[in-house]
């Protein structure tokens, strides 16, 4: 099968991606160290994000001949001080072999678009400390480290 | 009026299985086809197959085909469910070179409805994904509509038929498949 001819296309995910989309949030869990706690099926995939109204996240993904090989989880914090909503990025993931392809960026400018779309005034998400590779990516965005404000959690146990 | 809780398992991990563990998946395969199907067929049949189709033989070749991956499930350190898994050459039908097969996956009896099947399906599927398979395809029993719900459940449609030999009795398989 020849598909290396066929370019990437972007576009907003949709139910029947839900199993692929769950193979790549679970390879992301793998990179960064949380898939012993990582609790998500396909069905959850398809429910939270496709079957819920509101849904509890959106995503942009990539898509090349029938393979997703890249995506991008967001949802919105829809109020802030500055009256404007803002985006949580949670997860963005490119499949480790179509790296280098500027599918990464392309997923960032979707989201990008779609803050404007929506009159947001912020993106805001975090990487991993030993993520030098993300944090260089985010810097040649032009995205900004955020140094005047700490992460705080408070885990509960049911 | 009584409520059932059926507890989903939470612990289940899935765990490649190697050529140091026949031991353990002739165990769980014997166990798990006889109660799958001694009430249907006939002592000496299931005896015959029991012998011939999980001989210590015949499962270190089906493990070191290279087209051909084993799953066990896993609750703590027992085996509890297994998946077989085929590809290229190694599909049990002529199919397309990028098609995945579900040769099996059976769930010990005690841990029926606790989603270990479930568990077994979502990682063939993952592994289909990931090595980007047009579809996943699979024969099941006609008589075993637990099955065949399961999969009906899961997105898979009917495609063919296949008869096949248990001792001396023919049998029909129904194949499905879903694409991805």
């Amino acid at each position: 099968m020849n598909t290396n001819h066929r370019e990437i296309k972007i576009r907003n995910a949709v139910a029947a991606d839900s199993e692929k989309l769950w193979v790549l949030m679970k390879e992301l869990a793998v990179f960064e160290n949380y898939i012993d706690s990582f609790a998500i099926t396909p069905a959850i995939v398809l429910e939270s994000g496709f079957k819920k109204n509101p849904p509890d996240f959106y995503a942009i993904v990539a898509e090349h001949g029938d393979s997703i090989v890249g995506m991008l989880v967001y949802y919105f914090l829809p109020y802030t001080a500055q009256n404007r909503p803002s985006i949580y990025l949670k997860e963005l993931y490119v499949d480790p072999y179509y790296r280098g392809q500027k599918i990464g960026e392309q997923l960032m400018g979707a989201l990008r678009k779609e803050a404007e779309n929506k009159k947001c005034g912020q993106i805001k998400w975090t990487v991993a400390t030993w993520n030098e590779s993300g944090k260089k990516f985010y810097e040649r965005l032009g995205a900004n480290e955020n140094t005047e404000w700490l992460n705080y959690e408070w885990n509960i146990s049911l | 009026m009584e409520y059932f809780i059926i507890k989903d398992m939470e612990n289940i991990k899935i765990k490649k299985v190697t050529s140091s563990d026949i031991e353990i998946l002739q165990k769980i395969g014997r166990q798990t086809f006889f109660e799958t199907f001694s009430e249907s067929n006939t002592e000496d049949n299931m005896k015959k197959y029991l012998e011939d189709g999980f001989s210590a033989e015949k499962l270190a070749d089906e493990l070191a085909h290279e087209h051909s991956e084993f799953y066990f499930a896993l609750d703590g350190q027992e085996a509890i469910g297994y998946l077989k898994l085929n590809t290229g050459d190694a599909q049990t039908e002529v199919q397309e070179t990028e098609s995945l097969e579900i040769e099996r996956i059976y769930v010990l009896q005690n841990y029926h409805g606790k989603k270990v099947g479930q568990i077994l399906y979502e990682k063939a599927i993952e592994m289909a994904i990931k090595r980007k398979s047009k579809y996943v395809w699979l024969g099941v029993w006609e008589e075993n509509p637990r099955a065949i719900n399961f999969y009906k459940k899961n997105g898979f449609e009917e495609f063919d038929k296949h008869v096949f030999i248990l001792g001396d009795d023919e049998q029909t398989d129904i194949l499905m498949k879903k694409m991805l």
